[in-house]
């Protein structure tokens, strides 16, 4: 009985879960930390040398994150280039309480109103956002990429705090800017 | 021809510019060539580096991202530029993509440029671009430079060309002017061309216009001048002629005129006429008077002489006159010339500024002389001379008078005279007077004697009337005092020296005697035996001169007493120290009584006067026995002693 009840709950769960492209994620966990670096003010978002990137999640997709965090892991192993590279998690739900200092943050699929307070954060604290969903640009967050023909680079130009985040402009002129 | 050519101005300027250019071309061509040429590498390079440059950061990008598509796309559309011929990208050492393009031709040259790629922020190298770039725009550059070269040289070749051609064209007129003149003359003027052109070379042609004007001009007035020159001179050049063989006096033919006519003919006679003591006339009436009376006794002889055929009367100087026969002439009608002109002469009075003049006259004379070597007037010049010294009325020249003879002999003594001057060869001789009653050398007289060019010691007796004659005495008698006075200067021992009433009016012989005698302080020693006295005629001015003498401490002897007519009254008035008794008187003194008588006479007179006696001529004991006998105070003889060079060993 307990079997079936987890079992259900499992189900449930799943059955309200948000369904990820595996490939986009891959992907963006390899090409998200080298965007990271091609920040010309990096340095002044480091904590201890270290390279510190959340990945804000809901609760349902918890898992996903975990797995998307040992991807990265084991993709740079703790290390980007020259830098510590430490991957963390963050509930969304405990974001108001957040007082860590990070990076970027990696957005997985939120809620409108959780990616609002998320993007509010960030621009607070330039913290750098990849989003995985591309329409979540809109809602504040700053990049993201998708797969079409080849990996395509979106930036959301409002979002671009060009004092804080400065990105090369090679990476510029390559990605598509969202207004 | 060719010659010309090469060195006409045209050539020149022509070639110096084709030089200059062509140095300048060709230096511009290979520099411009080699700076070229590497520009235009430089460009490909650049445009080659530009592009690589241009693709690295988004290489870069897409490399570091890992976004091989892209990388892809990037190559495939840069290899649409057909002078990109390969391109390889690297990452780590590891090639990630190749390109070649399709249309790369095998063997065609390329330039190769390597770019880092870096990865975009923190420009650490993650790889390397490779791009072979086509050198055919290089080439192609490369060959229209040279074209372009080459069309620009053919044009400046061209320019050359032009120029050159131009520029015979612009001095061609200076040939045209050259030709014009070549054949100009004063005298002929020439039309300069081109006069009407309006730049240099119309100046210049109208500049030898005028100057062609101005020489004709000057031409001709120098032509006039020549000419007024050419008259000037012809007649000063008769005037000349004319004086030259003219006297200016009494116009008669002169001297040369003789000459030359003399050289002409093969026989002639000559008389010449000398008027006797004219010198008198001119300095008693003056020379305007005496001027007068030769052009009356010119005209005289003219009249005396009109009726002789082939005659020439000739002033010969400015008492003699010669009149010369050029045909032979008989001996008997030569005379009655001479005769004629020697007798009218003496009958005729010449007046003169109320003057009445008689004139003598002596005539030398040579008879049908047919000397080929002009030696007439010589001849007729010694038979005057002659005539004049034997107090002739005229002589007519005898080649056995020996006249010749005589004044060769006289040349030849003047030679020999000079010729002992030059060589120091006039010496005085040392001949000792001894005390006849000490038996020593009381004194010397110096005699001269001239040493010839075989050694032989001449006696003056050869010399001393030619050298009077030839105004050479002077100079032998400075040399005997000279000599006499350094010689005595350190010996003890008086002297004399012998001076003759010449010596004594010749001012010059004189200050120079006293100058030896002060110089060498001789005086004391001194003795001046005075020569020829007999008949002094400037009495006044000997007597000066001894007195001169005797106050500077010099004694004074008369020489030769007892010949001639001595006259007693200058032992009174000379106020003399000896006598030196004549040699004639003494020879035979120890034979002839009269000479004895003579001889006591004077020594008696002598010593009364408290004068010395000296007797000359002592040649043997029989006679220095006699002068002692007789009181002569000093003996003086070859027996004795000769006329010796250094007479110290005799002290």
């Amino acid at each position: 009985m307990r079997k079936y009840l987890l079992l259900c709950l499992f189900f449930v769960h799943s059955l309200y879960a948000y369904v990820y492209n595996d490939l986009l994620l891959k992907t963006q966990a390899t090409i998200f930390p080298k965007i990271i670096l091609l920040d010309q003010n990096l340095v002044d978002k480091l904590h201890n040398n270290t390279v510190t990137l959340a990945i804000v999640y809901e609760k349902e997709d918890f898992y996903i994150a975990q797995n998307i965090q040992k991807l990265i892991e084991k993709h740079y192993n703790s290390l980007l280039d020259e830098y510590k590279f430490h991957v963390i998690l963050l509930d969304i739900s405990k974001i108001k309480n957040f007082n860590e200092k990070v990076t970027a943050f990696y957005v997985l699929h939120l809620s409108e109103n959780n990616v609002t307070e998320v993007s509010q954060l960030a621009a607070e604290k330039d913290i750098i956002t990849f989003s995985y969903d591309l329409e979540n640009l809109q809602k504040g967050l700053l990049f993201s990429v998708t797969i079409e023909q080849a990996p395509t680079f979106y930036l959301n130009k409002k979002n671009l705090y060009p004092e804080n985040v400065n990105f090369v402009p090679p990476l510029l002129q390559m990605v598509k800017f969202i207004d | 021809m060719k010659n010309f050519i090469t060195k006409s101005l045209s050539f020149k300027i022509i070639m110096l510019i084709v030089i200059v250019s062509s140095l300048v071309i060709i230096s511009i061509f290979f520099v411009s060539e080699r700076f070229n040429k590497e520009a235009f590498y430089n460009v490909e390079l650049d445009k080659a580096n530009i592009i690589v440059k241009t693709i690295e950061p988004l290489i870069a990008l897409d490399l570091y991202l890992g976004m091989d598509t892209n990388i892809k796309k990037i190559t495939q559309d840069l290899m649409k530029n057909s002078n990109i011929l390969s391109l390889t990208i690297k990452k780590d050492s590891q090639t990630v993509y190749t390109i070649k393009s399709p249309s790369i031709k095998k063997q065609e040259t390329f330039l190769s440029v390597t770019q880092d790629i870096l990865q975009p922020n923190s420009k650490r190298k993650i790889g390397t671009i490779s791009l072979d770039y086509s050198s055919q725009n290089y080439q192609k550059l490369i060959n229209n430079y040279r074209k372009f070269t080459f069309i620009l040289s053919f044009v400046l070749i061209v320019l050359f060309l032009l120029l050159s051609i131009y520029i015979q064209k612009l001095l061609s007129p200076l040939r045209t002017i050259s030709n014009a003149l070549k054949n100009y003359h004063p005298d002929k003027p020439v039309n300069i061309p081109l006069v009407k052109e309006h730049n240099e070379i119309g100046l210049i042609s109208k500049a030898l216009h005028r100057m062609q004007k101005k020489i004709t001009e000057h031409s001709k007035e120098q032509k006039n001048i020549n000419e007024n020159l050419e008259r000037l001179v012809n007649i000063k050049t008769l005037e000349l002629q004319s004086q030259l063989y003219t006297n200016n006096l009494t116009k008669l033919p002169n001297r040369l005129s003789l000459l030359k006519s003399i050289s002409l003919l093969e026989e002639k006679s000559l008389i010449i006429v000398n008027i006797d003591d004219f010198k008198e006339i001119n300095d008693f009436y003056g020379h305007y008077i005496g001027d007068d009376i030769l052009v009356q006794f010119a005209k005289k002889l003219q009249e005396l002489t009109h009726t002789i055929e082939y005659r020439e009367l000739v002033h010969l100087h400015a008492d003699e006159f010669a009149l010369l026969i050029k045909t032979k002439i008989s001996e008997e009608k030569f005379i009655n010339i001479i005769q004629t002109i020697t007798s009218s002469i003496e009958h005729t009075l010449f007046a003169s500024d109320n003057n009445m003049i008689n004139l003598r006259i002596t005539i030398g004379a040579v008879l049908n002389d047919n000397d080929p070597f002009a030696n007439t007037l010589e001849k007729a010049d010694i038979a005057l001379k002659l005539a004049k010294k034997k107090s002739l009325p005229y002589l007519i020249y005898d080649k056995n008078l020996g006249i010749e003879k005589q004044y060769k002999t006289n040349m030849q003594w003047v030679h020999k005279l000079k010729e002992a001057f030059k060589n120091d060869n006039v010496l005085p001789y040392f001949q000792p007077i001894y005390d006849n009653t000490t038996q020593k050398i009381a004194s010397c007289e110096s005699l001269v004697r001239l040493i010839d060019n075989d050694g032989n010691i001449i006696s003056p007796f050869h010399f001393l009337t030619v050298a009077k004659k030839s105004r050479l005495y002077p100079e032998i008698t400075r040399i005997v005092i000279q000599k006499s006075c350094q010689y005595f200067q350190n010996i003890d021992c008086d002297f004399s020296i012998n001076l003759s009433i010449e010596d004594m009016l010749h001012d010059e012989t004189i200050e120079y005697l006293k100058e030896q005698i002060i110089f060498y302080n001789i005086a004391h020693k001194m003795t001046i035996e005075i020569l020829e006295t007999e008949g002094i005629e400037n009495y006044e001015e000997v007597a000066s001169f001894l007195t001169q003498m005797k106050k500077m401490g010099c004694k004074i002897a008369i020489d030769d007493f007892g010949s001639g007519y001595s006259s007693f009254e200058y032992l009174l008035k000379l106020h003399v120290d000896y006598i030196k008794i004549d040699g004639t008187l003494i020879k035979n003194i120890d034979t002839d009584t009269n000479s004895a008588i003579v001889v006591e006479t004077i020594v008696n007179f002598a010593k009364k006067l408290n004068i010395l006696t000296v007797a000359e001529f002592v040649h043997n004991k029989a006679v220095f026995e006699k002068v002692k006998e007789l009181g002569v105070d000093r003996s003086q003889g070859f027996y004795l002693s000769e006329p010796k060079d250094d007479i110290k060993n005799l002290l």
